[in-house]
């Protein structure tokens, strides 16, 4: 039997690799008697979709980030000029 | 060079004008991964500037945009590489791979602790994309540095876990524990701080 520690490094590792018939079975064994790590895999899986969400902003959305932190646009164009000129 | 803009009419490219078109939303893009103005401003600039010296490569096919971003999704992670190498160990933080942090959750015999899950309503509905990172950006503070920076580029960036065990000279065993780390500590920190009721109606 799986401790919790286990239990929740594999709830983790499902999102990096496949885990192996052995892992998935103990995994299983493991979160239908626990109530705690059956909450922790769940939400992770939440986390994860909102992370999928946060990295696929739409450019409007992205830009309205951009907006709020003063973007030095002078200098910024200044270098790509300054680039011709070398 | 003559490139056509979004509304589909022909214009000059102009230093100017591209720094206008693109800039926001290089610099949003930016701070989301690596949260420090300065920094992201520092990467889009160079992006810029690498993209406007190659800009006779971008024969207009596909989208101007997804070139750039391309070309800063490669910075960031440059950034964090070269960060990495020149780290010295002892400049990390005491608790640098998480150790206490899985020591607070976890007894001995690594069954939950005192702070065990809470129940939470599902928050997926309830957060837009913008309004999820705003809530994360003080608990991917709390962090350990190299914890928070691997796992921004694994699951924001999609970069190939491979590559960043390259980078940090770690085994695909020791970024996994990293990544779970990292997952295990923001769960936590989101929890205290009224996360798993932002789903309720
Ligand atoms: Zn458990």
């Amino acid at each position: 039997m799986l401790n919790c520690k286990e239990t929740t490094q594999l709830a983790s590792d499902r999102f990096e690799r496949r885990l192996t018939l052995t892992e998935r079975m103990n995994f299983l064994m493991h979160i239908m008697m626990c109530p705690f790590c059956r909450r922790f895999s769940r939400q992770i899986g939440w986390l994860h979709d909102l992370f999928h969400k946060a990295s696929t902003l739409p450019d409007d959305q992205l830009a309205a980030i951009g907006q709020k932190l003063p973007l030095d646009r002078e200098r910024l164009a200044r270098a790509l000029r300054d680039q011709d000129r070398q | 060079m003559i490139q056509p803009d979004r509304s589909g009419q022909q214009h000059e490219l102009d230093p100017q004008r591209w720094v206008e078109i693109h800039g926001d939303v290089l610099m949003g893009y930016a701070m989301l991964r690596v949260r420090d103005r300065d920094l992201a401003e520092d990467l889009v600039q160079e992006t810029l500037v690498a993209a406007w010296n190659a800009r006779d490569r971008f024969e207009g096919r596909g989208k101007e945009r997804t070139w750039l971003v391309g070309i800063l999704k490669r910075r960031i992670f440059d950034f964090y590489r070269r960060r990495w190498r020149e780290q010295p160990a002892t400049a990390l933080s005491a608790d640098a791979d998480g150790d206490q942090m899985m020591d607070r959750m976890f007894d001995e015999k690594g069954m939950w602790k005192d702070e065990k899950p809470q129940v939470w309503a599902d928050p997926r509905r309830a957060l837009d994309g913008k309004e999820f990172m705003e809530y994360l950006e003080l608990c991917l503070k709390k962090l350990p540095a190299r914890l928070a920076e691997a796992f921004t580029l694994r699951e924001m960036e999609e970069v190939d876990g491979n590559e960043i065990c390259q980078a940090l000279g770690i085994s695909a065993t020791n970024l996994w524990q990293m990544i779970h780390r990292a997952r295990a500590g923001l769960r936590r920190c989101l929890e205290k701080n009224g996360f798993g009721s932002l789903g309720k109606e």
